[in-house]
């Protein structure tokens, strides 16, 4: 799974493409490891616009972020979801534990 | 061959994650052939893939290379797929359901792949037979 990286407003952007299951979700949850989250770290966004499918091992990886920046200075959210893979959050219960924004421009509103 | 019910569908998959992207396009090629809606074959991936998965990092035998066996059958309108491997007695539908009430920060989320699977089919069952594990699910198309 290829895992675009930018940076808009000092906020690290991470655009996975592709299917976020057990074989690729390894890659994103090291990818995120690297933006530290302390003072001098980074605001994270997951732009989900490329990502189609979704397991509960990439849903893992999204509530490991959530935990590790809870308490943190810098936090995390996730825009543009699909719609089935929106269904898949609804179902699991977790988009009221993850920030969701239907787009980038109010996922980026949302970390000021 | 009629129309309601078509030939089954076999194929096999080495015992790692890795092999989840040729699931899914015997699933598609599957979906292309039998002119299923292209949310049940998302459903139905997803489902497979969490059980699958759920062999793969616990069921099996670490080093042992084995197969896992899938057929696919369609029979008035209700898609039955079975799941066999050889490896130790391992019911992948084991985990409780995860307990939506616990706060985020003790979530038990062990049980989450298979609870997915469980809300996108009809009903998953678990035997062992002839030092097999078989995982059946069902779904109405």
């Amino acid at each position: 799974m290829n895992i675009s990286r930018s940076e808009e407003q000092g906020v690290v952007i991470l655009s996975p493409d592709g299917r976020l299951d057990s074989n690729s979700a390894p890659s994103l949850e090291q990818e995120i490891g690297t933006i530290s989250y302390g003072n001098d770290g980074h605001h994270l966004l997951l732009d989900f616009s490329k990502v189609e499918y979704i397991s509960s091992a990439g849903l893992r990886v999204v509530l490991k972020t959530v935990k590790e920046r809870q308490s943190a200075s810098k936090s995390f959210a996730v825009s543009n979801m699909q719609e089935h893979v929106r269904e898949v959050f609804e179902i699991s219960g977790f988009d009221s534990y993850v920030s969701i924004h239907p787009d980038k421009v109010q996922a980026l509103n949302s970390f000021t | 061959m009629s129309a309601s019910s078509p030939d089954p569908i076999t194929f096999s998959l080495a015992n790692s994650v890795k092999e989840l992207n040729r699931m899914s396009m015997v699933l598609d090629d599957m979906r292309a052939a039998w002119g299923l809606a292209h949310h049940v074959v998302l459903q139905l991936n997803l489902a497979l893939d969490e059980l699958f998965t759920n062999v793969v990092t616990h069921g099996l035998d670490n080093g042992i290379q084995k197969e896992i066996v899938f057929t696919i059958e369609l029979r008035d309108r209700e898609l039955e797929i079975t799941m066999c491997d050889e490896g130790a007695p391992f019911d992948p539908t084991k985990p409780a359901d995860p307990d939506f009430t616990t706060p985020l920060a003790e979530k038990e989320i062990g049980g989450l792949g298979i609870f997915l699977a469980r809300q996108y089919t009809d009903s998953i069952r678990y035997k062992r037979e002839n030092d097999r594990n078989y995982t059946t699910l069902t779904k109405q198309i």
